[in-house]
This record gives C-alpha cells, sequence and structure tokens, in this order.
C-alpha cells in the first residue's frame, strides 16, 4: 500500500461532514501567543497557493482571529506574511514559525519569500498547500473580464467541470485552475531546491479552500447528497495521485514529482488533503455570484479537523 | 461564451498582447523609478534650503540685529522656497501615483496570463522563462513596499 492509497482513503474521510456525517470535532489545536524570540522554531510551516485561494484567511482562521458575526476585510496580500506562536500538542510544546507565501511568486515580494524561506539552508518542515478546484478570488475586475474572454469553459467530459453553474463562472473556474497547476509548478521548484538542502522528516496538507462552493442545492437531498459526493471524488481524483500513476491528472503528477524527489520515507505516512473553511463567503465573478452553503457548525468542524491534523503532523505523527 | 476562435485564427495574438502589455508596464516602471528618484532629490533639496536659510537667519540676527530689510528679504525666499519645493514634490508624488497604479495593474494582468499563454501557444521554455524574469521585477500590489 503506498502513500496516495492512504491519502485517498484520508480524503474521503475528512470530506465526511461536507455530506452532512459531521461525526466528532476533535479538540483544535491550542496555539499560545506566547513567543520566546530566544528559542529557534522547531518547524516551520508554508502557506502556500494561488493568488485568492484564501491562504491569509486560512492562517487567521488558524490562529482562531475570526469572530462570528464579525465583518471580515477580503483584500489582495501585499506581501508574505509571518507568525510566530507556540502549540500545545501532545508531545508537547511546539515552537512554530509560519509564512504566509504571496500567490504572485513571480514578484519582487516572491522573490524576497524565497530568498528568506526557502534558500540559503531555509526549508519548511511541513507545507499546507491550498487549493479552490477554480473558485479563486481574480481580485483586479479588468483582469476578471479578460480571463473569462480568453478561457473557454471546461468541455463537460473534464471531470472538473460543474456542468450547472453559469458560462462564465466555468470559464472563470478553467482560468484559475491552469493557474493552479502554474502555481504548484512554481511551489514544487521551489520546495525541491529548499527540501533537498535538508533533511530530516517534512509533512504536507493539501487543503481545498471553501468546499462550501461545491454543494448541489437540488430539490432532492438524496439526489443532492449523491452530486455532491460525485464532486467530492472527482476533486480528490483531480489533487491526489491515483493507484495507477498513467491515470494521474496534471496536478497530480506534480504532486506525485515532489515526493518522490525528495524520497516518501521523509513523509511517512504524513501527507492529507482536507477540506477546509476558513470563513464563508459567495464567490463572484463577472457580476455573478455562486452562494455559500453550510453552517458554523461545518466551519467548526472542518477547522478543528484540520488544526488538529496540523498538531499531529508537527509532533511527527 | 468566449470566442475560441479569436486566438486560434490568430496565433499568437495573444502572447504579443501579453509582451506589448509588458513592455508598457516596464515603461511604467522606468517612470515610476524616475518619480521616485526626483521625489528623494526634492527632498534633500528641500532639507538644503533649510539648512542654509536658517544659518543665513542666525548669521544675520548676529552680525546685523537692526536690519529689517535683510530679515524680511530672508523670511520671503525662505517662504518662496518651500512653497516651490512642496509645489514641485506634490506633483513627484502625484506622478508616482499614476504610475504606481500602471505597473501594478499591467503587471498584473502579464503575471495572470502567462500561463494561458504558454498553453496555447505553446511557447518555448526560454521564452515562458524570459517573460517569468520580465514579470518577476514587478510588484505585487499597490501597497507593496
Amino acid at each position: 500500500m503506498d502513500i496516495w492509497h492512504a491519502a485517498r482513503a484520508t480524503w474521503a474521510a475528512n470530506a465526511e461532514p461536507l455530506l452532512g456525517k459531521l461525526g466528532g470535532r476533535p479538540a483544535s489545536l491550542v496555539i499560545k501567543r506566547r513567543y520566546n524570540f530566544l528559542v529557534r522554531p522547531a518547524v516551520g510551516i508554508a502557506i502556500t497557493g494561488m493568488r485568492g485561494t484564501g491562504k491569509s484567511f486560512l492562517h487567521q482562521a488558524l490562529r482562531q482571529r475570526f469572530q462570528l458575526g464579525q465583518p471580515v476585510l477580503e483584500g489582495e496580500s501585499a506581501d508574505y506574511e509571518r507568525d510566530r506562536f507556540v502549540t500545545a500538542t501532545g508531545g508537547g510544546k511546539r515552537h512554530v514559525e509560519l509564512v504566509v507565501v504571496p500567490g504572485q511568486k513571480d514578484s519582487e515580494q516572491g522573490r524576497r519569500t524565497r530568498d528568506r524561506y526557502f534558500a540559503n539552508g531555509n526549508a519548511p518542515t511541513g507545507v499546507v498547500h491550498v487549493v479552490s478546484w477554480g473558485f479563486s478570488k481574480i481580485w483586479d475586475e479588468d483582469l476578471q473580464r479578460v480571463a473569462i474572454a480568453e478561457s473557454a469553459a471546461l468541455p463537460a467530459t473534464d471531470p472538473r467541470a460543474m456542468a450547472h453553474l453559469p458560462e462564465l463562472v466555468e470559464q472563470a473556474r478553467a482560468h484559475n485552475l491552469r493557474g493552479e497547476l502554474d502555481d504548484l509548478r512554481q511551489t514544487r521548484s521551489w520546495l525541491e531546491s529548499s527540501w533537498e538542502s535538508r533533511s530530516g522528516p517534512l509533512w504536507l496538507v493539501i487543503v481545498l479552500a471553501m468546499p462550501d462552493l461545491l454543494h448541489r442545492n437540488l430539490p432532492d437531498p438524496a439526489a443532492a447528497r449523491a452530486a455532491d459526493a460525485a464532486t467530492l471524488a472527482a476533486v480528490g481524483g483531480h489533487y491526489l495521485p491515483s493507484a495507477d500513476p498513467g491515470r494521474d491528472s496534471e496536478f497530480a503528477r506534480e504532486v506525485r514529482a515532489l515526493v518522490n524527489f525528495v524520497g516518501e520515507n521523509r513523509f511517512g505516512a504524513r501527507v492529507a488533503m482536507m477540506p477546509v473553511i476558513s470563513f464563508r463567503k459567495p464567490f463572484t465573478v463577472g457580476g455573478v455570484a455562486i452562494p455559500s452553503h453550510g453552517d458554523d457548525e461545518l466551519v467548526a468542524t472542518l477547522m478543528s479537523r484540520f488544526s488538529n491534523r496540523i498538531g499531529v503532523f508537527c509532533d511527527g505523527g | 461564451m468566449a470566442d475560441e476562435s479569436t486566438w486560434s485564427a490568430e496565433p499568437g495574438r495573444l502572447g504579443a498582447e501579453l509582451e506589448d502589455a509588458l513592455t508598457h508596464a516596464e515603461h511604467a516602471l522606468e517612470g515610476l523609478d524616475r518619480a521616485e528618484s526626483r521625489m528623494q532629490t526634492v527632498r534633500l533639496i528641500g532639507l538644503a534650503l533649510i539648512v542654509l536659510l536658517a544659518a543665513a537667519t542666525v548669521v544675520t540676527w548676529a552680525f546685523a540685529p537692526g536690519n529689517v530689510a535683510a530679515g524680511v528679504l530672508l523670511a520671503g525666499l525662505a517662504g518662496m522656497s518651500a512653497v516651490l519645493v512642496a509645489r514641485d514634490y506634490a506633483q513627484t508624488k502625484s506622478t508616482r501615483e499614476r504610475e504606481r497604479r500602471a505597473v501594478v495593474q499591467l503587471s498584473r494582468l502579464a503575471r495572470d496570463l502567462l500561463p494561458v499563454v504558454v498553453e496555447q501557444e505553446a511557447w518555448s521554455e526560454l521564452r515562458h522563462v524570459t517573460t517569468r524574469a520580465r514579470i518577476a521585477r514587478f510588484p505585487i500590489s499597490e501597497r507593496s513596499r
């Protein structure tokens, strides 16, 4: 049984709350604000992903900085974001240094981030790579228009297609999915060079952000659940390598190549894919809005599972 | 529905347009650099003028305390210089903001569309890497430092 078989199995289990099976909610990772600057961080975490996937939101949600009912300001991050904190895991205290890598890696700020956190002997121990199934925010309205004009909707035969959505949303999704692959290729290049220069165990979590946008709002609940299950299976099939490498999507091929490059043994069982809702908000593009589904209970369940997993992986589990 | 035939009928159109946008962004970046350099010079000139006038005022009061005309002349010179320097600074700052907006918007378009163009027009790896290196000179947003 390979590393990917386990990852696919845990994806199915991790996605169950989205199908209405909330199950038990594990204790969230305990994060303390106290930080001793004299202690060198034992764990380095990098949050990566293309622009607009909600990396900064995920960071804020992980730090429990969102208050229920309070408005949240969203906007494009101007630079990398750095955070230092202490976690109390089963294995004791861990000093963590976290960096949110700009989605625009080919920029002046991206180059600085690479120099500081992915070069000169620096490398993250764990990576949270955020993907969105094409629902990444395109910040600039002019860019939205150009992206829609220059992208064709995914054909119905493509497993990533969501034919029930308006065509311009599908065009924006096609554009974003292409950008997601390009971003992963750049991320892979950064990680390979930084991980090559360091030894020791590593971990990788692929986070599906905004899974609340995938829900089919059908009159028949059983049909809606079946449609959601099919979508989530397609999501797992796209982002995770399959049993037969020949059937990998382009994205999954890059993920497999990254892990193979540094060696599966460095990851052990510490590769997972999880859905997380940092904050419920609709997806808007070209004047069309796709509403968010789900409730506060779902948000809290997914977040506590995610933060718990981070704690387990930081412990080397 | 996106007009797929637009680019397939004119091979290389989107790539050429992207490179045009990038060239415009580079010109705007040069303008931005010039404006920032000018602002720095104007700040230095302003500072030098203030120091010079302060020194002249002190010298005048010390050696010719009863000379009102000299005091008025110096005060007038100081005021006029301050107004000129401030006006030039404000104009250059406005130019800088304008260039910065153009730089960010054009480079954002080029950055986001690059993967589309590379795939649609089957760009060579050399052209891809060169264009990415050109884009990497630009900031992410107007708030980036």
